[in-house]
């Protein structure tokens, strides 16, 4: 199985270990994103930014990330499964908010304990994740009508 | 004469995301004449884009992490704010402002309200059970609030709902 661990532009050195250490010469094909982490992968190909990170998401079974939402809208609407992992090296709390959303209505699995990363790897290849429907913002016309107060058209 | 413009607020990360999409978005739908931009934004955080005229970066309204220095940091910081809002209006006249978040766009809001500016608040995505600490703010100044996930609402009653950017 191809996995893409994906952190954003926030590095998260301690889930980028974890995986490479305990994956190492098994099966699964793994490629770390990893910013400006201090770890450097030893068992697995990796890379810091892509310019074109959607090839990468494309090419993955599954993929593994941070709870940033541009990340997981992203990926959602590319159909693919994905694990999320909050980055807790954050001292913000708001990935906890989307992450726990997501896992909650079925559309992703969220883990919080690195230990449960193999299991639920396993599970995420066997179960079929619920589609996440997206209301595509439609108030680009109603803001720029009020923003320039053009009264000619009106809603 | 002074060019009159709309004025976007945005920080790093994901608030920049969003105000990139929303860009791409008025370009795409608003034909009605173009609109010209100018910015505010944290270090470095700047969007090139072709109808924004200038931007000025700012150092961040809240520190994330709550030092002793803050205390010496904070009347620079105001005075930072102060100096860029009196700019801003010396060369522009601002129609409006829209702001993605974060608190950065909390003291221009409300210095820009106090002249009468309309003010759009679109608040941050990545919220579904708790509100951002600018959302909680802007609520009360904002002219018109927008919340990209509905279960905002129960916080926000008066909120449009518009959509993910």
């Amino acid at each position: 199985m191809k996995v893409l661990v994906t952190v954003g532009t926030t590095r998260f050195d301690s889930l980028i270990k974890y995986l490479d250490e305990t994956f190492a010469g098994l099966s699964h094909a793994f490629t770390f994103q990893i910013a400006d982490g201090k770890y450097i992968p030893v068992n697995f190909p990796y890379f810091r930014f892509s310019p074109d990170i959607n090839t990468y998401y494309k090419a993955s079974d599954l993929v593994i990330c941070h709870a940033g939402a541009g990340t997981i809208y992203k990926l959602l609407e590319m159909k693919k499964k994905i694990i999320i992992v909050p980055n807790t090296e954050r001292i913000d709390n708001h990935q906890l908010d989307i992450a726990s959303y997501m896992a909650a209505n079925g559309y992703a699995i969220s883990v919080k304990d690195f230990s449960e990363l193999p299991q639920e790897m396993q599970s995420a290849t066997r179960s079929e994740m619920k589609i996440f429907e997206k209301h595509d913002f439609d108030k680009t016309r109603e803001i720029m009508y009020f923003c320039t107060g053009d009264l000619e058209n009106k809603l | 004469m002074k060019p009159t413009v709309i004025l976007l607020i945005y920080g790093s990360g994901g608030h920049r995301a969003q105000m990139d999409k929303l860009l791409a978005k008025i370009n795409k739908e608003y034909e009605e004449g173009k609109a010209s931009f100018i910015g505010i934004t944290e270090s470095e955080a700047s969007i090139i884009h072709p109808d924004i005229i200038e931007t000025y970066e700012q150092p961040p309204f809240r520190n994330k992490y709550f030092s002793f220095m803050n205390l010496f940091s904070a009347p620079r910081k105001y005075f930072n704010f102060i100096s860029c809002f009196a700019k801003i209006n010396k060369n522009y006249k601002v129609l409006s402002v829209i702001s993605t978040g974060p608190g950065l766009a909390i003291p221009f809001s409300f210095l820009f309200k106090l002249k009468r500016t309309k003010i759009v608040f679109i608040e941050t995505w990545s919220r579904f059970e708790t509100q951002s600490y600018a959302g909680k703010v802007m609520y009360r100044i904002a002219d018109k609030f927008y919340i990209q996930n509905k279960s905002l609402k129960k916080f926000y009653p008066k909120a449009i709902y518009s959509g993910l950017l």
